[in-house]
């Protein structure tokens, strides 16, 4: 064999460069974020949300601002020397009958007033707080452990038609007993501060709050902008008798962490329903597009992970299309009706589904409802 | 699918790579004046001067300066206008099929993504859209690389490829992947490949030497052209057409499910040499495949998916007589199963594509040689074996 001359080697290492821009670890760091969400502190005053269930918009002179990523909340707030005083509390994405409750850490209950209610999901709450005091407050709705049947909304893929999402958000308005709706992922085109907060403005028509986790579309701009306005993309809560989990599939994986997260979120749930939402379905039912993981034998993984967990039902988007299938055994549902480029010849449309529960261990119906 | 090789006795081929063969079927044709081989032995050449025709006057060595431009130019503007080195060193013809190449690839890819956004990726479609899109980046990308090599490559070619086979092809080695989803970490690799005239059956194993991961492959193919085992006709080159059936179990224990593949694949290599004397000693393959899984979960059941198994490489011959001698390829494989995936990247796209890889095969002695195999997707995967063949001189 002649000598193979360097430029040859380097002609063959430039033609698999490729190779070398797989990026392992690409969902890492948004795991990472997660654990910060839900804590801020300026100088002696500090804020924290347990679970991290919701983000920190603001934290000033005796001003929190937060945007909740669940129906309830608890966190805690301390004062510091000079920060007693009069303090309003803003809350967005609440349920409308929310209600707020404040004690010291002696367990005394503090006054709350509502100040402000400029839409069904934000309130402004006024408490007096004292100085140097760490308070507990909660957020909850009357209904949280009742077990009478209930109703939620699914839908995703919003993307660039947020200048048509009030058809959508006036139709899930008129249909009678949704508590809240979840989105499963592409809100936005880019995930540019502009869209995230025209998403968040166009949401305020809405009377009851959405609970969201990210799609691929909000890494346009840049991978950690969601959860300054959204917060977390994994977080699980649980509502009358259900537990939600919300996972961030958004770059066709999950992230390690989260498998360890999502183990412990399994454990907890034996006991209720179970549904895990998340953008990128692990194995897209039409499996030659692959609108799913990068990875089919970590889609595996994940699934197998899910139907030993006994989760009950699934919610994906992504695919701008409706499908209802199976997978690792567990319903699922792919609901990407939101308004983005829809899959022609499927005959669906825009749409959002509505699921009925019956508590406390049923899920009696999904069902798709048409906007156009 | 591949059939982009120039052969009378060439199979009809549908689909997208009906498209890439029209290109591919150009180089067949006698190459023009200005394309006379560089090497006085070679058969073009040859036959002009038998035939009594006049005699073309023989390209004179490029300048220095003008193969530094040359060289210069396959990569800008070559990345964007392909062929550019070829034009710059008086290799019109190639150059200009290269061009064409372009052209044609990047067609395809405008039209499987316009078609993929014009029909939302529809159900109905995408499978076509895809196998088209993936045809297109194939010419698209190897007409690059195929300039790249064309002006780089020394007189003759870096390597000859094997007109026959061995009929006995047997290989022990060990696999390295590294996935941040899964425990295992080491593999032991053993296969064969029996070859009688036109058919190969393969099997290839992977077994996990710290984990319960378990992957085995059987396949079997016919060649329609190309090389075979010595007792049957000798090629022309290296160029071949294959069909090939497959079927992969793959059992994940510690994970708790398995998945069991059945696929079938046609799969073509086209010497480039038939494309110019100097892509001589390069190659370019195409696969086009289907794939339908049964993904196996204990206590819940069995459930079914198909895939896209389309492939594209870009290599060369290594050595043209003696040892060692081989060949080594860059390449990129759609398919998302298996150890390497699909690639994950930061941003908007990840998922969508497959995995990439290299490999190198070369033979230090008529009977033994080593194989090297890196891929990069949602995993990053290293394999090296020991090869040993038998039957046939290859």
């Amino acid at each position: 064999m002649k000598p193979i001359a360097s430029f040859f080697a380097v002609l063959l290492v430039a033609s698999a460069a490729p190779l070398f821009a797989s990026c392992l670890d690409v969902a890492e760091g948004r795991a990472r974020r997660d654990l910060d969400i839900g804590r801020a502190s300026q100088g002696a005053v500090r804020v924290d949300v347990a679970e991290g269930l919701a983000a920190v918009r603001r934290l000033g002179p005796r001003e929190l601002h937060l945007w909740a990523s669940a129906p309830t909340l608890s966190f805690r707030l301390t004062t510091g020397a000079a920060e007693g005083g009069a303090w309003d509390v803003r809350i967005e994405n609440l349920l409308p009958d929310a209600e707020l409750v404040a004690a010291t850490k002696a367990g005394a209950p503090l006054p709350v007033e509502i100040v402000a209610a400029p839409f069904p999901t934000e309130r402004t709450f006024r408490l007096d707080l004292p100085a140097n005091e760490e308070i507990t407050l909660s957020l909850a709705a009357p209904d949280r452990a009742l077990l009478d049947p209930w109703r939620f909304a699914v839908f995703a893929d919003v993307q660039e038609a947020i200048g048509d999402v009030q058809d959508i958000y006036s139709k899930m308005n008129t249909t009678p007993g949704i508590r809240f709706a979840l989105i499963s992922g592409d809100l936005t085109a880019q995930g540019t501060p502009e869209q995230l907060e025209t998403f968040q403005r166009e949401m305020k028509t809405l009377v009851f709050p959405c609970y969201a986790t990210l799609g691929n579309h909000e890494l346009g701009t840049r991978d950690d902008l969601y959860h300054e306005y959204f917060g977390r993309g994994n977080y699980t809560f649980d509502f009358r008798s259900v537990r939600f989990s919300m996972i961030d599939s958004a770059s066709a994986t999950l992230d390690p962490l989260v498998y360890t997260w999502l183990d412990g979120w399994l454990e907890g749930s034996r006991d209720r329903l179970h549904v895990v939402t998340m953008h990128i379905v692990p194995i897209d039912p039409v499996g030659s597009r692959n609108g799913s993981f990068a990875s089919r034998a970590e889609a595996d993984k994940l699934l197998a992970q899910l139907a030993r967990g006994g989760v009950d039902l699934t919610f994906y988007g992504h695919v701008h299309s409706y499908y209802a299938f199976e997978n690792a055994g567990i319903p699922a549902h792919i609901t990407g009706g939101g308004g983005a480029i829809p899959e022609r010849m499927d005959g669906i449309g825009r749409h959002f589904l509505t699921v009925d529960v019956l508590p406390p261990g049923r899920i009696e119906h999904v069902a798709i409802v048409r906007v156009d | 699918m591949t059939g982009f090789i120039a052969s009378s006795r060439r199979p009809s081929i549908p689909g997208p790579a009906l498209a890439a063969a029209a290109f591919l079927f150009l180089p067949a044709l006698p190459a023009a004046a200005d394309e006379a081989p560089r090497n006085a032995d070679a058969p073009a050449a040859t036959k002009a001067q038998a035939a009594g025709e006049p005699k073309a006057p023989p390209n004179p060595p490029p300048s220095s300066g003008r193969k530094a431009l040359a060289v210069a130019g396959s990569f800008v503007p070559g990345a964007l206008v392909h062929g550019t080195g070829h034009l710059v060193l008086g290799h019109t013809r190639t150059g200009l099929v290269l061009l064409g190449a372009e052209g044609l690839g990047a067609g395809l890819i405008v039209a499987g993504l316009g078609g993929a956004a014009a029909t939302g990726a529809t159900r109905r479609f995408i499978g076509p859209i895809i196998l088209g899109t993936v045809t297109g980046a194939a010419v698209f990308f190897l007409s690059a690389l195929a300039d790249i090599y064309g002006v780089l490559a020394p007189e003759g070619g870096t390597g000859s490829p094997p007109v026959s086979l061995p009929s006995v092809e047997t290989q022990l080695g060990v696999m390295f992947v590294h996935d941040p989803n899964f425990a295992y970490n080491a593999f032991l690799t053993p296969g064969a490949d029996l070859r009688a005239g036109s058919v190969r059956l393969s099997a290839l194993g992977y077994f996990a030497l710290d984990d319960t991961n378990a992957r085995t492959r059987i396949s079997a193919a016919y060649r329609f052209f190309g090389p075979r085992t010595s007792t049957s006709e000798r090629a022309r080159d290296g160029s071949y057409f294959d069909i090939e059936v497959a079927l992969t179990n793959h059992s994940y224990g510690t994970e708790g499910f398995s998945v069991t593949t059945g696929e079938v694949n046609l799969l073509g290599r086209l010497d480039l040499a038939r494309i110019g004397p100097t892509l001589r000693g390069s190659f370019a393959e195409l696969g086009l495949g289907l794939a339908y899984a049964a993904h196996r979960y204990p206590g819940i059941g069995v459930e079914a998916n198909d895939l896209l198994t389309p492939r594209m490489a870009f290599g060369m011959y290594l050595g043209h007589s003696g040892y060692p001698r081989g060949e080594a390829m860059a390449y990129y494989e759609h398919r998302h199963d298996g150890f390497a995936g699909g690639l994950k990247n930061p941003g908007l796209g990840s998922g969508i594509a497959g995995h990439f890889g290299a490999q190198t095969r070369l033979f230090f002695s008529p009977r033994w040689g080593a194989l090297f195999d890196v891929q990069g997707g949602s995993a990053l995967v290293g394999r090296a074996s020991l090869l040993f063949r038998y039957g046939g001189n290859p």
